[in-house]
């Protein structure tokens, strides 16, 4: 359909339900686009749905005429096909609005990526060499098969795949298949499956699966530990929300206090930036807790359990406070703004886990109860899984999803430990894991490992066979979202012939299954639909194919009374690996906004988008603070030792005038080992060196809990800065 | 930027006549069938030309062609005769020149005397010019090449 | 310079802008932009039709951030068009600061009299290994080594939207045109319209109080208009 017709069905479907009363006679949504159907110069919008991170967004590609280059029996030969130009938000999905990020506008170059695996290989070096040869489907399928049967036989639990986090078709398929071999359920190996922020909603309100807070309708938002502008929970969704949280309002501008311990996106949005020390965010919240209490700011106080009642008013701020780094008396001004706001919001969660990061969450909920704003407009909100009457859509879904617990990147490591034969999709366990996990190991020890990736990265290098996936944009696929007021899923409908000889993993496992000889059904997107649209709120008569022609289905949840468990309050204090005295620096590797948890890298379009921090392009510096560089004898693009008790690396030093004094913090993305042209051997992995330090309550992986030393290592390769000037020379403009 | 050569009528894969298809009361829509709507005028679908040559002179050599192609689901690899290549850095769109009720012979000359397609006209930047000055159409550059 | 039908301008609301660079992969997508290397990065050739200036002010703790985006302000006094031996850059009747690739011999004039810097050369034919030219955009030309380029503000889509208009006998509404930049952006922090119509969302945001134009001071008469950071 072209733009026109698309909107169309915006026009007649409203943005809050799919409003599918049974009148559309036009014709189906084309499954694939057929050669003749594509005009030159005439342009068709698809919808679909972008699976760069767990957010979910919905979206519309354009498609229109494409020539291709291939090889035919030794000549080249020019061929016609319908091609992916451009991916936008699509305007009917209430998360992204119509918008989208810069990654999930760059995965067409995942799709057209020079190095896509181009059909199933086997290994022909040493495991990790990333040495294959192709091989045929029916060969790579059948000796994948024959020893899986061989696994199961002798000991299913032997058996481990390790998943995204991302929920959805591909989740549940891979669910379906571990359970056909009664092997162990999949386990999510991910630094961005949010198990600390979910772990506290459960605990505080009983509410399964991400809060949703309703930053658009704040007037006065502290947020604490959330890059929620960066790599946080649903990039597109909070940009909206805060663009309509800053100017969307005729007489009211959202005010933004953010305390994190980075000068991230969001604390450079923010109207006032608290530095706090990495790790204190718990502390931080029982100070603020503290002082809303004392000044009588605390307009739900009722509703507060009083054993945590207790624990604020016993706080200590100014001990507390100083423990964060933060001075009282500006931190007693913000809280009065806090307090005094209309519409009050605390905003908390752990971009960068650290061992006592639950307590910092769940302190942060108990501040928005006596701030009286759960579950009220511009307060924290209630999940759509939370609230579903009857059987929740969600609840055939493994884990990791709304309506259960991720499973935490601990358990990977020791599902991993003993594992036989391991699966891997959507994950890249040898680089998201620290080196010191032993994830490299246990691939080595391990009878058999099949990759299912599109790419040869990291971790595919210590497969034995390859059995790409079809790209996402050539898929059957439902998703969804993480963050989400609406009980929601969205629908991709496959519109352009797979480029090459990959196979969906859906099929993969269905085909492994049925050559293993275990009962298996496989998956569709209708799994993940039908059960929506057998809910109260869905339109009467709305079918599948109308939730696949508007790309997805979107339904109003009735709201979730928070059920309070009333769980203590704890301070502990965030626990750091290595001697202060031989390390003195703590280390903060992060997630950021262009390369995510380092799956971005292979992409041209994100390596040369400058980082917001440094403005490096095609390199991630190690940002410090200009004390440290002084003494350090570095500038800008000098090289930089850093070294943990687990490891060390080393990469071009940023001067960042903004890097909180006695850390060091570094993006992920850079330090693929294996990758594609982009991204192999280039720049180093921050991931690599981090202690085997988790979460204390949830086994997620502590991103922030290793010291590291620092010294000049001389040299400055490769880094290349995109904007020099720091600092502007010359006023802006004029008033 | 002088448009890209002509094929010699007799290198397109059909023997395809533009004069008898006019003759029969064709118009030029009735196969360029977006000429009036979008930037491309567009060469007809093999299935379209089979509309009427399932049954319309069957056991012609040249139709037998097209039914081949028809019967392996194949599209008609025709030689493309107008056109800017895409160094020329000039986009031409069809519709506002229908629009403007531009005969399409203006540009492509009178096709009812034409068997195959053949360059009859070349399009310089002299004959759009020439042509945009007439009916005092846009001389803007960006109007074209961008 | 007087202008005709439409004068097209930008309002960037530097209090939404997160600096998250969707306008930049937008642009990069949308325009055929080449694609570089480290090799050619080292030496100052990556080519962004739009970037993100950011500027730190102050000293720690007291640090801010600030986020702009800055693209071909479209200037009506524009440095670069008057130094063109060639008339490659010109004004057009829409206002708009034109590059006709066709004519330009790389003189580089104009990227040296540009105070915005965002003029960009290319100093080689770009390369994109196959299959990635599957994803060029065919509304936009895929420009030759040795010319210069520059934002166009997605004058494709533009002509698209006008065309649109006109096949279906109306005029252009208000919002209609968006280039890539402007549609992406999640914050919805840039706005793009007709200055000549005083009830545009651009012409309205203009003139608030908060509007100013980069570097306005050399008399460039820029139309890309940048609401300040409130407080």
């Amino acid at each position: 359909m072209d733009r026109r017709d698309f909107f169309k069905i915006v026009s007649t479907a409203s943005a809050g339900a799919l409003a599918g009363c049974g009148n559309h006679t036009g014709k189906v949504i084309p499954l694939l686009v057929p050669e003749h159907e594509i005009v030159p110069g005439e342009e068709q919008w698809h919808p679909a749905a972008c699976t760069e991170c767990a957010a979910g967004c919905g979206t519309l590609v354009r498609v229109m005429e494409g020539i291709r280059t291939i090889e035919r029996g030794g000549e080249t030969v020019r061929q016609r096909v319908a091609a992916i130009k451009k991916i936008e938000g699509n305007p009917l999905d209430p998360i992204s609005g119509g918008r989208l990020c810069a990654r999930g506008q760059a995965s067409v170059q995942s799709l057209y990526h020079p190095d896509r695996l181009r059909g199933p290989m086997r290994r022909s070096g040493e495991r990790g060499q990333a040495r294959f040869a192709a091989v045929s489907w029916e060969e790579a399928l059948g000796q994948a098969a024959d020893e899986i049967a061989r696994q199961c036989g002798a000991d299913p639990l032997g058996i481990v795949f390790v998943a995204g986090p991302e929920p959805g078709t591909r989740s549940l398929a891979i669910q379906r298949f571990t359970a056909a071999l009664g092997a162990p359920a999949p386990v999510v190996c991910s630094i961005a499956d949010h198990a600390v922020e979910r772990r506290a909603a459960d605990m505080v309100f009983g509410w399964k699966g991400l809060p949703v807070y309703d930053l658009a309708r704040a007037h006065c938002t502290l947020s604490v530990g959330a890059d929620f502008l960066g790599g946080w929970a649903s990039p597109v969704y909070y940009a909206r929300q805060f663009g309509a949280f800053r100017q969307g309002r005729s007489n009211v501008r959202g005010r933004l206090i953010h305390a994190e311990s980075r000068l991230s996106l969001t604390a450079a949005a923010a109207d006032r930036w608290l530095p706090l020390s990495p790790g204190s965010e718990v502390q931080f919240l029982a100070a603020i807790g503290h002082l809303l209490l004392d000044a009588r700011l605390a307009r739900n106080t009722d509703a507060l359990p009083k054993q945590v009642a207790a624990a604020f008013q016993s706080a200590d701020p100014g001990a507390l406070l100083a423990s964060c780094g933060l001075a009282e008396k500006r931190v007693r001004e913000l809280v009065r703004e806090l307090g005094e706001s209309e519409a009050p919001l605390v905003l908390a969660g752990a971009s960068l886990v650290h061992t006592n990061s639950l307590d910092a969450v769940a302190a942060s909920h108990y501040i928005n109860l006596m701030l009286g704003n759960v579950g009220e407009p511009g307060g924290v909100l209630a999940p759509a899984s939370a609230a579903a009457p009857g059987r929740r859509p969600h609840d055939s879904l493994p884990d990791g999803l709304p309506g259960q617990q991720p499973a935490p990147n601990r358990a990977a490591a020791e599902g991993l430990a003993g594992a036989q034969v391991v699966l891997i999709d959507s994950a890249n366990p040898v680089y998201t894991m620290p080196r010191s996990a032993g994830v490299r190991d246990a691939l080595a020890r391990a009878k058999l490992v099949i990759a299912l990736g599109s790419f040869t990265d990291d971790s595919a290098a210590w497969a034995d066979l390859l059995l790409p996936d079809h790209h996402p944009l050539e898929s059957a696929m439902a998703v969804v979202p993480a963050v989400s007021r609406q009980l929601a899923a969205v629908v991709s409908t496959p519109f352009v012939e797979p480029l090459y000889d990959t196979r969906a993993v859906e099929s993969t496992l269905a085909d492994l299954a049925r050559r293993i000889g275990v009962e298996y059904s496989p998956v569709t997107p209708r799994d993940i639909v039908e059960p929506l649209l057998a809910q109260p709120s869905a339109a009467g008569g709305a079918t599948y194919d109308d939730v696949a022609r508007q790309g997805g289905i979107w339904l109003d949840a009735p709201p979730a009374e928070p059920r309070l468990a009333g769980v203590a309050l704890e301070l502990a204090s965030a626990r750091f690996e290595g001697d202060p005295a031989q390390y003195p620096f703590l280390f903060q590797p992060y997630l950021s906004l262009e390369f995510h948890d380092g799956r971005g890298a292979n992409l041209p379009w994100l390596q040369e988008l400058p980082d917001p921090a440094s403005s490096s392009i095609w390199g991630l510096p190690v940002e410090i603070d200009p004390q440290t560089a002084a003494k350090l004898r570095v500038a800008n693009g000098d090289m930089v030792r850093v070294e943990s008790p687990h490891g060390s690396l080393e990469a071009p030093a940023y001067v960042h005038p903004g890097a909180v004094p006695g850390v060091a913090s570094m993006a992920i993305g850079d330090g693929h080992e294996h990758y594609s042209r982009y991204a192999s051997g280039r720049g180093a992995n921050p991931l690599a060196i981090l202690a085997p330090v988790w979460e204390k309550s949830t086994g997620a992986l502590a991103l922030g809990a290793t010291r590291v030393r620092l010294a000049r290592a001389g040299g400055s390769r490769g880094w290349i800065q995109f904007a020099a000037p720091d600092r502007e020379e010359r006023p802006f403009g004029r008033r | 930027m002088v448009a890209r050569a002509a094929a010699a009528p007799s290198v397109q894969p059909i023997a395809y006549s533009h004069k008898q298809h006019l003759a029969l009361g064709l118009e030029c829509l009735d196969c360029h069938s977006s000429a009036d709507t979008s930037a491309a005028a567009t060469l007809p679908s093999v299935r379209k030309c089979m509309l009427c040559h399932a049954k319309v002179a069957a056991s012609n050599p040249e139709i037998r062609k097209l039914a081949a192609f028809a019967a392996n689901h194949r599209e008609i690899p025709w030689q493309r005769v107008y056109g800017f290549p895409p160094e020329a850095l000039v986009k031409f769109p069809h519709a506002p020149h229908v629009r403007a009720s531009i005969a399409c012979d203006r540009c492509h000359g009178d096709m009812t005397k034409a068997t195959t397609a053949e360059l009859q006209v070349k399009h310089t930047m002299g004959t759009c010019l020439g042509c945009h000055r007439q009916y005092k159409a846009t001389e803007d550059c960006a109007a074209c090449h961008y | 310079m007087t202008h005709t039908q439409h004068r097209w301008g930008m309002a960037i609301d530097l209090d939404r802008c997160t600096g998250c660079a969707a306008c930049v992969v937008a642009c990069h997508a949308e325009n055929n932009l080449p694609v570089s290397t480290p090799e050619l990065a080292a030496e100052g050739r990556t080519a962004h039709w739009i970037r993100i200036d950011r500027y730190y002010q102050g000293e720690f703790p007291d640090v801010k951030v600030k986020y702009m985006p800055v693209l071909c302000q479209q200037c009506d006094e524009a440095p670069c068009e008057p130094v063109c031996p060639v008339y490659a850059t010109y004004h057009n009747p829409e206002g708009l600061n034109v590059q006709v690739y066709n004519r330009c011999v790389g003189t580089f004039y104009c990227a040296n009299n540009c105070p915005y810097t965002v003029r960009y050369f290319n100093w080689f034919a770009p390369q994109w290994p196959e299959p990635l030219p599957l994803q060029h955009n065919p509304d936009v030309a895929i420009r030759p080594g040795g010319v210069m380029e520059k934002c166009t503000f997605c004058i494709q889509r533009i002509k698209r939207s006008k065309e649109d208009a006109a096949q279906e006998g109306r005029p252009l509404a208000d919002g209609e045109v968006r280039p890539a930049c402007v549609q992406s952006c999640p914050a919805e922090a840039m706005v793009f319209g007709d200055l000549n119509d005083p009830e545009s969302k651009v012409s309205r945001l203009a003139g608030n109080g908060r509007a100013t134009k980069l570097l306005e001071e050399l008399g460039t008469k820029p139309k890309v208009f940048y609401l300040h950071k409130a407080t």
